[in-house]
């Protein structure tokens, strides 16, 4: 049931730095340990975060177990044209969960 | 020696509030008499209900799969249910004369997780105690005050033979919890405890964090609890509780059917606005005279869903907490308003008092131990700032808790203080809870603080 | 009775931080060594073997030298967190987003981790401006370190002790 949340200003104009927030319901799974040895399995967290702005990336993270469960993440784009923000999550079980936000001029 | 005792009983002595809300729940007795956890049929989850049973051969309770509640069986001790006996009274120890204390064994005691530990209330001179606690007195200096070996003994084994029935210190020995010998050694390491020079607390470490009395109070910035990037509680809120209101269960009926639509949200309603439920949930907990009983948002929903959509909801459940939210926010800002003029209320107020400084568990403490400026309010109990309930709020239930990244209310709240009580559990939704509820509610309907739910914390 | 653990919820609480490492569990075991999971190790969702910080710097930054960030960079992260599960981090720099010269990289290192790199962002000069924030997991008390590499390959540090108050009752 994971999902993206992004928030952007409602409104910006050419040349403005706008912050992008974005948050993914995850599990961000930890390892498990069973008799002091760790549990045989995968564990499924987010290895990856792409956000682009009108397809141009402007931010790649690897992240690791080490990330809070729900990743947060929040960084900023200097626009010079009205678009669309695309952040995409990309976990150990090679699904990908893709939040969009318009920035309107 | 008996002026010592004559000191430290008139600094701490009071009138406990337990008998003062005795005497008041005496003369409510003609009113509001509710019904108990014994009578009510709980509609909680399977895991808040705790049952208590037998697993391999062993009787757990069961309880959250979560946050480290466990399954140990406490159901020798008293608990929070009406029926409850009280915990033994105060017993006078004997310090055993054969054994020679250590103090090298008492330190490693008394920083000891799994015999308290001391530390997480005491300072000591040590500097690898992380993170340690002032909840009681300082140690560091205890050993130069001449104070007989017999009556440390004596503190440790059952402290309220000293300071009388409100200490907040649990009967260690007394209890079971430490042995006669384990008490001398620890007896023997605060003897020990001189101060450097004698008389003068030791800072042992240079860093101002380490001392309870100069650590500063340091709250996360986790983000406004209103944001929903900043407080994934409200994603989970909006996700369970808004198709839910508008679902047409078995018996035809939806919740916004009879309550009304979900409009846009707004600032402090950051899911929706429910015109008809602006100011509902400041008003609970309320006397539902059909139940004979107090019931907080949680409780009536378990019981007010099914009865009108026909679908359960049940209270500590996923969905009950989000619908909780929901309803709750619409009175975000407005001041918490229970009807402190009915005297069904009233009574339920009194139930409360005497639940808040009544000893449970196997450790006999109450909530007053630690949420009182008498006992651990506004201190560290190791590296926590307890709450003060005449100061602090307390309540804004359901929060998401950052540490576990869930929802819980204010009973999973009670709930989980009673894991390190050493009592078994209630029910989530049983009657004395929300009578515990109803007082600290109360306190803070007097004080004006405002409902701001989901709450963000720690 | 005296071996029931007194805050067995606490103990909880700490298995739970246990699984992201964290120093002085020494209960731990790499996951390196284990026969049958070192292959597996390789895979996206098996957790990396346990690394000393030293050698995630190294094998990050070789023998780059790193730098003090000094007013370069503003970090934000608690002094003492309540819990090691969500630990907020914001950093701010003034450090140009130029196209000839920009902070290419942020690593985020938590010393004692079991394994110490929490994230690494890579960032364009399309950024504007060095602004980012998340939330990060500490298995207890260690050194953070925020790593900016530049464009131009220079490093800058800054670093900063978070006590995590994992003990005592309730919370």
């Amino acid at each position: 049931m994971s999902q993206v949340r992004i928030r952007v200003p409602e409104k910006a104009k050419a040349g403005d730095v706008i912050t992008v927030r974005a948050l993914v319901t995850h599990p961000m799974e930890v390892m498990q340990t069973r008799d002091g040895k760790p549990v045989e399995k995968n564990y499924n967290f987010i290895h990856k975060v792409e956000a682009s702005y009108n397809g141009k990336p402007v931010l790649e993270a690897e992240t690791t177990q080490a990330v809070s469960q729900n990743p947060f993440f929040s960084f900023t784009i200097k626009v010079n044209e009205p678009g669309k923000v695309r952040v995409i999550f990309h976990d150990t079980e090679g699904k990908t969960y893709t939040g969009e936000a318009d920035i309107k001029f | 020696m008996k002026e010592w005792i004559r000191q430290r009983l008139s600094r701490h002595g009071r009138l406990a509030p337990a008998v003062l809300g005795v005497a008041f729940l005496a003369a409510c007795a003609t009113v509001g008499v509710g019904v108990t956890s014994s009578e009510w049929k709980t509609n909680a989850i399977p895991q808040s209900q705790g049952i208590v049973k037998e697993v391999d051969g062993k009787r757990i309770q069961q309880r959250y799969p979560y946050g480290g509640f466990g399954t140990v069986n406490f159901e020798k001790w008293p608990t929070f249910a009406a029926n409850s006996p009280a915990y033994f009274p105060p017993k006078k120890g004997e310090m055993p004369k054969d054994v020679k204390g250590d103090p090298k064994k008492g330190q490693a005691l008394m920083k000891n997780a799994s015999k308290g530990p001391c530390t997480a209330c005491h300072l000591i001179p040590d500097a690898t105690v992380w993170p340690a606690g002032n909840v009681g007195p300082d140690l560091r200096t205890s050993g130069s005050r001449g104070v007989p070996d017999e009556i440390f003994y004596q503190i440790i084994y059952d402290p309220r033979v000293i300071y009388g029935p409100d200490t907040p210190m649990a009967p260690f020995g007394a209890s079971g919890m430490w042995t006669p010998e384990e008490i001398v050694h620890a007896v023997a390491y605060i003897q020990s405890l001189k101060g450097n020079p004698p008389g003068v607390a030791e800072e042992v470490s240079k860093d101002p964090d380490w001392n309870p009395y100069t650590r500063k109070v340091v709250r996360p910035a986790y983000g406004d609890p209103l944001d929903p990037i900043a407080n994934p509680g409200l994603g989970q809120a909006e996700s369970l509780a808004v198709p839910r209101w508008s679902k047409t269960g078995p018996k035809g009926q939806s919740c916004a059917n009879c309550h009304g639509p979900i409009a846009a949200p707004d600032a402090k309603r950051s899911i929706g606005v429910i015109t008809s439920m602006v100011g509902v949930g400041a008003q609970y907990p309320k006397w539902m005279p059909q139940h004979k009983r107090m019931m907080s948002i949680e409780d009536f929903l378990a019981v007010h869903a099914p009865e009108t959509t026909g679908d359960a909801m049940p209270s500590q459940g996923d969905e009950n907490l989000s619908m909780s939210i929901l309803v709750k926010m619409q009175s975000n800002g407005m001041p918490y308003n229970i009807a402190l003029d009915d005297r069904n209320v009233q009574a339920a107020i009194a139930r409360g008092e005497e639940m808040f400084s009544r000893r449970v568990g196997q450790r006999g403490q109450a909530c007053a131990n630690c949420h009182t400026a008498r006992g651990g309010g506004r201190k560290f109990l190791g590296g926590r700032f307890l709450a003060d309930i005449e100061e602090d709020a307390m309540v804004n239930h359901p929060y998401w808790r950052t540490a576990w990244q869930r929802l819980i209310d204010i009973r999973i709240r009670f709930q989980w203080c009673m894991t390190p009580l050493r009592t078994n559990m209630l029910p989530g939704d049983a009657p004395e809870y929300a009578d515990l509820e109803t007082f600290i509610i109360a306190k803070q309907t007097r004080r004006g603080d405002k409902v701001e739910v989901p709450r963000l914390s720690h | 009775m005296n071996t029931i653990p007194q805050h067995n919820h606490d103990a909880g609480r700490r298995r739970a931080l246990r699984l992201f490492g964290g120093a002085g569990v020494a209960a731990m075991i790499p996951l390196g060594l284990l026969p049958g999971t070192a292959a597996a190790a390789s895979g996206l969702g098996m957790p990396k073997p346990d690394e000393k910080v030293e050698q995630t710097l190294e094998r990050l930054f070789g023998k780059r030298p790193l730098q003090a960030a000094g007013d370069k960079m503003k970090v934000e992260l608690p002094l003492i967190a309540e819990n090691g599960a969500v630990v907020p981090v914001r950093i701010e720099s003034n450090l140009p987003m130029q196209a000839n010269s920009y902070v290419k990289n942020i690593y985020i290192i938590t010393d004692k981790n079991r394994r110490p790199l929490n994230a690494r962002m890579s960032l364009t000069p399309d950024a504007g401006k060095l602004s980012i924030a998340t939330n990060i997991r500490m298995g207890g008390t260690s050194d953070v370190r925020v790593i900016a590499e530049t464009s131009d390959g220079n490093l800058y540090q800054f670093k900063q002790e978070v006590k995590v108050t994992v003990g005592g009752c309730g919370g």
